[in-house]
């Protein structure tokens, strides 16, 4: 039992530092494209100890969720990250992705309940959008990590990562899969072209709108580490990560700068073309991926 | 044993009839007589579930399968019993002596071997479905007719199916029959007897009744019978047919996927987009019944199990949720979600309890719901396995259906609890519901945590008849459960940081009630998606709905008799003419 508590700490301290790095690079690649210089690496580790150091505003309206939620949040994306660490380490038991699936949702599930709790408009307007994308992405990224279960014939973890390796990596399904995967990530960080429930520009960062001080830190933790997490299973769940430590280095670097780059040359999209896109293009992709997998391609 | 469960029996039916004759005034005497009988019945199954027996006679059937759904009826008879005094406002005698009746016909359908003694109690069942939620009143007369044409109509099925059976085989008792379909006779029995087990449990396209009554039948009766009996009643009928009655072709497995799968999927998007919070659930309870069908339908020990476990779970927490309703609308008078919000702080045990039921049905780890979903998951693979291909059309369905349950549940929690803050004066619901909605939850989390040991190996093991499986996920349950703990710790320690308490910022505008985001407009984006766009029409059409394409159906055959009904003797005359001239022609040939 206290093995277990370690590995959970293991995860939250290792995605943690993992996410704000990588939080980092995507800042200083935004500020690149954008031809600024960009902050030093330390940047997010100092935000965050200013963020904890300040007051925190609580609306009169918050119930004792405005304050459960972001714990919450973090503590879903580290149980996350300690079954997928666990998984990897070859003790993980029967764990399987669906599990991961349903652990996934939580992440978005705390800032709906924190956005709701705090009784602002603005935030009711973020949940409508954050909850509508979240059924939009949950569908082609539910299809998209069939494509290995329909290949490999298991929902366990630990057997997909180690028999997804070599050839069968290369596979046209797979790429599909990953793509789609990823799109699907950019959602649930609710990046830009998917950032209709925070869009600073119209509602003032919606869901987040009342939140500040050490509670507003664990939300920015919470998305650090989810995305850390998510490329993170992305590499070993379709790319063969155990291959190597190096190579898992290199393809963790390369899906995080896709993301970036796509970030960063796309303009935000309305909710409604957000749902088009996920339910339309990429659900047809997804199943062009399980079809081919079917096919054995 | 068969003599101690006839007894029970027949005390249920007693106390019912003695409610009945007592009069209405005497509420607590009323209660009390109910509710000893329904503890005493419960206390009774609980009893005899431990001695593992199993018992077989022409008339009784006592395996593990109608042990665990005789517990449960049981179980929820009681905690209706508790719930339901403060709730429903009058006949009270009415209601407890239907409730009572209910219970002992449930039991003996459960536990009936002979098919005549089963066609009686269902039947039986039907009429006092019928008579609980006409006790509302005027206005719940046409949804009570509409419930009882469809369970009604569906009875008739099942007496068809039983027939064909006995003509089939020669044989009128489950435990003699086991039938190898290979004709078509064999095929129409069992899709009879699949109409009779979905109409009463409230899968598609059999479900409509329970939207239909929701908004008008008293709350315990909804929580009583579409929430938790008729689904046990239902999928006991459904594993009984499908597992003991019948061994067939694969293409019948397949007519019952797609038919779980339908219904979770279109019947949580009926849900998405409702106004009324009854409603809302009501169609949640139809959804639910998919995974249910779903998991007896992978033909594996692990979806049957899954979707055995699911059954005890919906019962559970859709109970909790209608319960959870009822108190909403007893201290505020409306259901209408547009209507309430920010109700948390005012009735915080309803909300908590609401709030992980809601979480459980959405199956969010580590509450039982996910548990049984997840069961239900590794079924489908598991029929994968063995070579077929359609299971992830069905899982990706299921999992779809899963996270727009949360959704729907979400928006919930956000008009009625959450969000902005109404300020009228509202109390707590009374302590009897309170301790029934706080038991229903206790078990939501039990059943999840230790959902292995507790009701898969103890409750279900016997009712599938095989050693469970190894379905170890006790390597994540253990990750969230420290999760949950160090969560909670950091919560606690969070309570002593320093904080400024200040107005809701809206921008620097003033705070109006104008701003107010109701819930119910969430998903209005949904509604007008392509594909959907046209669904929701044809569901606001009722075109979907069985009763209504039957009476259509019913109208048009009745009208094409009617045209020859003109009231022209001459007409008449000549029809009697013809058929003279017919009978005369067949008896000069012979």
């Amino acid at each position: 039992m206290v093995s277990f508590l370690l590995w959970l700490l293991l995860s939250l301290v290792f995605f943690s530092l993992l996410g704000m790095l990588s939080g980092w690079v995507d800042r200083k690649i935004t500020a690149r494209i954008q031809w600024r210089v960009g902050p030093p690496w330390w940047q997010n580790f100092a935000d965050l100890t200013k963020l904890t150091a300040k007051e925190v505003v609580v609306p009169v309206t918050a119930g004792p969720f405005f304050f459960l939620a972001p714990v919450m949040g973090v503590a879903a994306v580290a149980v996350t990250g300690a079954v997928v660490l666990s998984a990897l380490s070859g003790t993980g038991g029967e764990t399987d992705v669906i599990v991961i699936i349903y652990l996934l949702v939580i992440p978005s599930l705390a800032l709906i309940l924190a956005g709701s709790s705090s009784g602002n408009p603005l935030a009711s307007v973020g949940i409508a959008r954050e909850l509508k994308l979240v059924l939009g992405y949950e569908l082609p990224f539910i299809l998209a990590l069939l494509v290995p279960v329909v290949k490999t014939g298991t929902t366990r973890l630990s057997t997909i990562f180690h028999l997804l390796q070599g050839p069968a990596v290369l596979s046209f399904s797979t790429i599909v899969a990953l793509l789609v995967a990823l799109f699907a990530l950019l959602g649930k960080l609710g990046w830009v072209p998917f950032d209709v429930s925070e869009a600073e520009t119209e509602i003032a960062s919606g869901l987040l709108i009342e939140y500040s001080g050490w509670l507003l830190a664990l939300f920015k933790l919470m998305k650090w580490m989810l995305l850390a997490t998510g490329i993170t299973f992305l590499v070993f769940y379709f790319l063969g990560g155990l291959a190597g430590p190096l190579t898992a280095v290199v393809k963790y670097i390369v899906l995080l700068v896709v993301m970036v780059l796509i970030k960063n040359t796309n303009p935000r999209l309305r909710i409604d073309q957000a749902m088009k896109f996920f339910w339309g293009w990429l659900t047809a992709f997804s199943l062009t991926a399980i079809l081919l997998a079917f096919l054995g391609w | 044993m068969a003599d101690f469960i006839r007894l029970i029996v027949a005390v249920y039916f007693t106390a019912g009839l003695i409610c009945l004759l007592l009069p209405g005034r005497t509420r607590g005497l009323i209660w009390a007589l109910a509710l000893a009988v329904s503890l005493a019945g419960f206390l009774s199954f609980v009893l005899i579930f431990q001695q593992r027996l199993s018992y077989c006679s022409a008339f009784l059937l006592w395996d593990g399968l109608s042990a665990v759904v005789a517990l449960g009826i049981s179980f929820f008879g009681l905690v209706i019993s508790v719930a339901s005094l403060s709730t429903i406002p009058s006949a009270t005698n009415q209601y407890y002596g239907y409730l009572l009746w209910t219970l002992g016909a449930g039991v003996a359908a459960v536990v009936a071997n002979h098919f005549l003694l089963l066609v009686v109690f269902w039947g039986f069942l039907a009429i006092t479905l019928y008579l609980m939620i006409n006790l509302a009143g005027p206005q719940a007369a046409y949804p009570a007719k509409k419930t009882l044409i469809i369970v009604g109509g569906s009875d008739s099925f099942l007496l068809l199916g039983l027939c064909l059976l006995y003509v089939l085989t020669g044989k009128l008792s489950f435990s003699e029959i086991n039938y190898q379909i290979h004709s078509w006779q064999g095929a129409a029995a069992f899709l009879c007897l699949t109409v009779a087990a979905f109409a009463k449990a409230g899968a598609m396209p059999f479900h409509t009744w329970i939207p239909e009554i929701s908004e008008t039948a008293w709350v315990p009766v909804m929580a009583f019978l579409p929430a938790s009996l008729d689904k046990l009643l239902g999928i006991y009928l459904l594993a009984r047919v499908c597992l003991h009655l019948f061994s067939f072709h694969p293409s019948l497995w397949l007519l019952l996927r797609l038919a779980g799968a339908v219904t979770v999927v279109a019947a949580v998007f009926m849900a998405l987009v409702q106004h009324n919070m009854k409603k809302l659930l009501a169609y949640h309870a139809v959804s639910q019944v998919g995974y249910m069908v779903l998991g007896v339908a992978t033909g594996t020990t692990v979806g049957v199990l899954g979707g055995l476990f699911h059954m005890i779970n919906h019962a559970v927490y859709k109970c909790c949720l209608f319960l959870g309703a009822g108190a909403v609308e007893r201290q505020t008078g409306t259901s209408q979600l547009d209507d309430l919000g920010g109700l948390a702080r005012k009735m915080p045990v309803t909300f908590v309890t609401f709030l992980l039921a809601s979480l459980a049905i959405s199956g969010v780890p580590p509450l039982n719901g996910f548990f049984s979903k997840w069961m239900v998951y590794q079924g489908l693979v598991e029929a994968g396995r063995s070579g077929q291909t359609d299971w992830v059309v069905w899982l990706v369905m299921a999992m779809i259906g899963s996270a727009l349950t949360l959704a729907s549940f979400l928006k919930i929690i956000h008009s009625v609890f959450l969000g902005r803050t109404t300020n009228q004066q509202v109390n707590e619901a009374p302590s009897s519901l309170r301790l029934a909605l706080v038991t229903l939850a206790l078990i939501c989390v039990v059943f999840g945590l230790f959902y292995l040991p507790v009701p898969v190996s103890r409750l279900l093991g016997p009712a599938t008849g095989v050693p469970a499986p190894a379905l170890s996920l006790s390597e994540p349950l253990i990750f969230i459960v420290w999760g949950l703990f160090l969560g909670i710790l950091i919560f606690f320690l969070s309570l002593l940081s320093k904080k400024r308490y200040a107005a809701v910022f809206v921008g620097g505008e003033k705070l109006s009630q104008q701003m107010h985001v109701s819930g119910t407009e969430f998903y209005q984006g949904v509604k007008q998606l392509p594909f959907l766009r046209r669904m929701y029409a044809g569901a606001e059409k009722r075109v979907f709905d069985v009763y209504e394409v039957g009476k259509q159906i019913v109208g048009y055959v009745t009208e094409l008799f009617r045209a020859a009904h003109s009231g022209v003797l001459g007409a008449y005359l000549s029809w009697l003419l013809f058929g003279l001239l017919v009978v005369l022609s067949l008896f000069l040939r012979v």
